[in-house]
């Protein structure tokens, strides 16, 4: 896993959610963090930060509950900078 | 009396299915027998006529029989929000007066909480109502548990008979920071459960989802309103809803024939175009409730479904559930407004001027709702009451309880009535009813902003209603969103935090002084818009 990916995803999803202190194994989920209305800001912020492009049809939001699943969802989709 | 629609289902189809919750079912004979248990158990206790018993349970079958248990014992039954900071749990639970408490082993933490709060609680008796042990709670103080349930004898109790003594008592947001409560009488629910049964046509194999709280009234028809069909409830478990793949399933797999809930629910997997390719084969009515359907998701769900049966129901918790409906002939158009249709069985609405004068047809006037589904009033609050609740003399000069909604509506000439909104500063979102005023007194208690305002921020397409909080910061300035929200988790539940946060040096004000609040709402709007890229155009 990219750690400097994982810092990212990490920092935005703490902006977003405005909460402090996540790891990146927490289930954001079960402690309540996302619902219908920040789930969409979060994808929209992931989107932002990383250049891509999430569509709204095919993604399965269950890679959505923690940092690290966001992390290998979005891994592909990222362009390496040769 | 509302558990008599569980009693008579017993005595016909006792093998039955009443309630299932994942792998834990019940039929209604062990529904009628545990509840009845449970009677025994709360009047071997001490409960008296009236007496109210505060629910810290999980939306569980069990949660269903603590309901019924308290009303054969007479009682009066309190749900409340597990999910709510102990503080305002708290706050609810001394205004009701509770006697007792049943908890289970999703609400321990909070009643752990609660018993170590100042308002000492330690001394109200207690029930502990799981299966499970706890890992927090001290169970030498409890006066009884589920597990003591069996020897207790199966006797039919039905302590009241009169069914305009108090069902229950749902707590809502309160303006001033304190949740008010809204008494609701047996014969409330009765009325409004046997229009509904009749309307929808409801009957013994209607499968039937229950989506809300049971500290929203939408739950209360999800479930009497099943029991008196003798159908089968299906309790969506929490954490499902947020992935809309799940949802689908449930919905699907336990072959629902009827769903209820808020739009919000429904816009949420439009927004996801979430509905299988060949629909939901077994679902028969879909009704909404507690705030608009925004079209555009509305005429995704009738596209995908046309089988289905579309009924909106409007009616704050006051008038209990709902007051009037409207189901759909065809699917509207993208600039249609849907009504909220028209009064249900002995029920009325009222478009009314400020001197309680009926608007003509066409104007917009204050919505005002009479008839059988009123509620008695606010929970030892006479005040509160009276300025909601008033009479009025109709044309023939009798005089007419009515309760003023606060929502600004006009009739038609062919009597269908429309919505167009608030008179104050009541918000739904996601099918919360919100104060922002509940929100401010937070913010003022925690004393760390010099000035604030909290304002409701429309988002365009799906989702409507947001929150926006601005603010000018204290001296000490560690008002950031993080902190202030962190802060806030101690006051008012989390579906009250604002989304939106800005900071000011100044707010912005009206020629007379006060807070210019649409202006603020105007700029939260356009700040959203701005920030508002990829996602939103393609699900439009």
């Amino acid at each position: 896993m990219n750690q400097e990916h994982l810092l990212r995803i990490q920092e935005v999803v703490s902006e977003t959610l405005l909460v402090e202190d996540i790891t990146s194994q927490d289930d954001l989920f079960e402690l309540g963090y996302l619902d219908s209305l920040s789930i969409v800001s979060l994808m929209v912020a992931i989107e932002e930060e990383f250049s891509i492009s999430l569509s709204l049809e095919t993604v399965d939001l269950e890679e959505f509950r923690s940092v690290e699943s966001i992390c290998t969802l979005i891994s592909p989709l990222i362009e390496i900078p040769a | 009396m509302i558990y008599d629609f569980l009693r008579e289902q017993a005595k016909s189809i006792p093998e039955k299915k009443a309630v299932t919750l994942d792998d834990e079912h019940l039929t209604y004979g062990e529904v009628e027998t545990q509840s009845n248990k449970l009677a025994g158990q709360l009047l071997n206790n001490g409960l008296k006529p009236g007496g109210r018993v505060g629910l810290l349970l999980e939306k569980t079958p069990k949660a269903i029989i603590a309901m019924l248990g308290v009303s054969k014992a007479g009682g009066v039954y309190i749900p409340l929000d597990i999910n709510s900071p102990a503080d305002r749990v708290s706050k609810i639970l001394s205004s009701s007066d509770v006697c007792m408490l049943m908890v289970d082993h999703h609400a321990q933490n909070l009643f752990y909480q609660l018993t170590k709060s100042e308002h000492n609680f330690d001394s109200i008796s207690w029930i502990w109502w799981s299966e499970e042990s706890p890992d927090i709670v001290n169970l030498s103080k409890k006066i009884s548990s589920y597990e003591e349930l069996e020897p207790e004898a199966d006797f039919p109790h039905a302590v009241v008979r009169d069914e305009t003594s108090t069902a229950h008592i749902l707590f809502t947001s309160g303006s001033t920071g304190d949740p008010k409560g809204v008494e609701i009488t047996h014969k409330n629910i009765t009325s409004f459960v046997n229009w509904a049964v009749s309307y929808f046509g409801m009957h013994s194999e209607d499968r039937v989802s229950c989506h809300s709280p049971l500290h929203f009234d939408l739950s209360t028809f999800d479930i009497y309103g099943a029991l008196a069909a003798g159908a089968h409830i299906f309790i969506v478990p929490s954490g499902i809803s947020v992935i809309p793949k799940k949802l689908c399933d449930f919905i699907t797999n336990n072959r629902l024939t009827q769903w209820f809930s808020v739009p919000s629910a429904l816009s949420y997997l439009a927004r996801f175009k979430a509905i299988p390719e060949n629909g939901f084969p077994h679902l028969k009515r879909l009704i909404w409730c507690g705030e608009v359907f925004p079209v555009a998701s509305l005429r995704y769900w009738m596209q995908s479904l046309p089988g289905v049966e579309f009924t909106n129901l409007y009616g704050p918790t006051e008038a209990t559930i709902a007051s009037s409906y409207h189901t759909l002939s065809e699917i509207p158009n993208e600039k249609d407004e849907v009504p909220i249709g028209v009064p249900c069985d002995r029920e009325d609405l009222l478009v009314l001027d400020e001197e309680l004068n009926e608007a003509a047809a066409g104007e917009v006037g204050d919505l005002y709702i009479s008839g059988v589904g009123l509620s008695p009033g606010y929970w030892r609050d006479k005040d509160k009451t009276d300025a909601v609740f008033k009479w009025r003399k109709n044309e023939v000069g009798d005089s007419v309880r009515i309760y003023k909604t606060g929502d600004l509506a006009s009739v038609d000439s062919n009597g269908l009535f429309y919505c167009h909104g608030r008179s104050d500063y009541q918000i739904k979102s996601r099918g919360y009813r919100i104060e922002l005023g509940e929100i401010e007194s937070a913010l003022d208690e925690l004393k760390i902003l010099r000035e604030f305002a909290v304002v409701p921020v429309k988002i365009s397409g799906f989702e409507g209603v947001a929150i926006g909080c601005a603010f000018v910061p204290g001296e000490d300035n560690v008002a950031s969103p993080m902190h202030m929200k962190k802060k806030l988790s101690e006051k008012i539940p989390s579906y009250m935090f604002p989304q939106y946060w800005r900071s000011f040096t100044l707010l912005p004000r009206n020629g007379n002084g006060k807070i210019d609040r649409k202006g603020l709402s105007e700029i939260f709007e356009q700040a959203t818009e701005a920030n508002r890229p990829t996602l939103s155009s393609k699900s439009a």
